[in-house]
């Protein structure tokens, strides 16, 4: 866990984060049986994509797009607590690449509880965002957002008929 | 299950996790051997049950807190969506005071997860909120906040041991 954490250590988690995703998404794109998850499984990858390619270009010019600290230690200690939950979920990712899902439910309810981590994560990420570049980072929620919403709707007709 | 966004319902729900945090915090404490650990649950315990006081009081007076209009637009299905996750919060909760936990981590984890899901709903909400009465939502938030740092910390802490 990073103990002196700055924002741009959450920038390089959050691409970390969403490639790892992709890979994800690739096996769940080849695995799905039905047409309507399986087109949410290619958006996810799409949005993935783009998001790790705009997580990237803020890490590598993060002077731009980041608000740095005055004095060591000053980040809020919210947004500590927040980065090494990030991280176990980029692993979590990671893992569940190596291990497939019993069910799509269970594929569904992992990429629900990835959407709503993101969500969490890149919100409090807003506060150290200099504001002329927050779009990039509002447009992002924005599609988790978006996303979520489709993968609720699919995750309560799947429980209808799984669960 | 919720078939429209609605703020109302979702204090409703609010109410019902908090008190349900309540005695899942009580449970924790009581059971809790290190002081540190049983400290933190009972000044949890304490907090959700102002919080459940701050919804009550919201729920009894919806026009002096909520904007007129509701309108979530695009976003409708996502307001949706985290309403759906808090009612399986709550249900995931109540599973939670009756089976116990295997490991202080595991309490920890779900304390984490409580707080998580009560940040996310609660900021969704503040959109339609009034100008005026959005500093209490506020307050509850950031309490929430400083409670998700007070698990993460003695999480590490106890991994560290």
């Amino acid at each position: 866990m990073p103990e002196n954490f700055n924002p741009r250590q959450m920038l390089q988690t959050a691409f970390e984060a969403e490639e790892a995703a992709r890979k994800l998404h690739s096996l769940l794109i080849e695995s799905s049986q039905g047409q309507e998850l399986k087109k949410i499984w290619q958006q996810l990858d799409e949005q993935s994509s783009v998001h790790n390619k705009v997580f990237r270009q803020m890490h590598q010019d993060a002077t731009s797009y980041v608000v740095y600290e005055i004095a060591s230690g000053e980040y809020n200690p919210y947004l500590r607590s927040i980065v090494p939950e990030y991280i176990a979920v980029c692993k979590n990712i990671n893992d569940r690449v190596a291990k497939p899902f019993s069910s799509e439910l269970e594929a569904v309810e992992f990429a629900v509880y990835l959407e709503i981590e993101a969500i969490i994560t890149y919100s409090a990420l807003k506060e150290y965002i200099v504001p002329d570049k927050l779009d990039m980072l509002n447009k992002i929620i924005g599609d988790k957002k978006k996303i979520l919403a489709k993968l609720s709707v699919c995750k309560r007709k799947l429980q209808k008929t799984q669960g | 299950m919720l078939e429209k966004f609605n703020p109302q319902e979702i204090l409703k729900i609010a109410v019902a996790v908090e008190e349900n945090g309540r005695k899942l915090y009580e449970n924790l404490e009581k059971k809790a051997k290190d002081p540190e650990l049983k400290q933190m649950w009972a000044h949890l315990k304490d907090q959700e049950a102002d919080h459940k006081k701050v919804f009550e009081q919201m729920f009894e007076n919806l026009a002096d807190y909520f904007v007129a209009e509701f309108n979530p637009g695009e976003y409708e299905g996502y307001l949706k969506a985290i309403s759906f996750e808090f009612v399986f919060t709550r249900q995931l909760i109540e599973e939670k005071i009756t089976e116990g936990f295997s490991s202080e981590i595991q309490a920890l984890n779900f304390g984490i997860h409580i707080e998580k899901k009560s940040i996310l709903v609660y900021s969704a909400l503040r959109d339609y909120f009034l100008p005026d009465k959005k500093p209490v939502l506020d307050k509850v938030i950031e309490e929430e906040k400083k409670h998700l740092v007070e698990l993460t910390t003695l999480k590490k802490k106890i991994e560290g041991k």
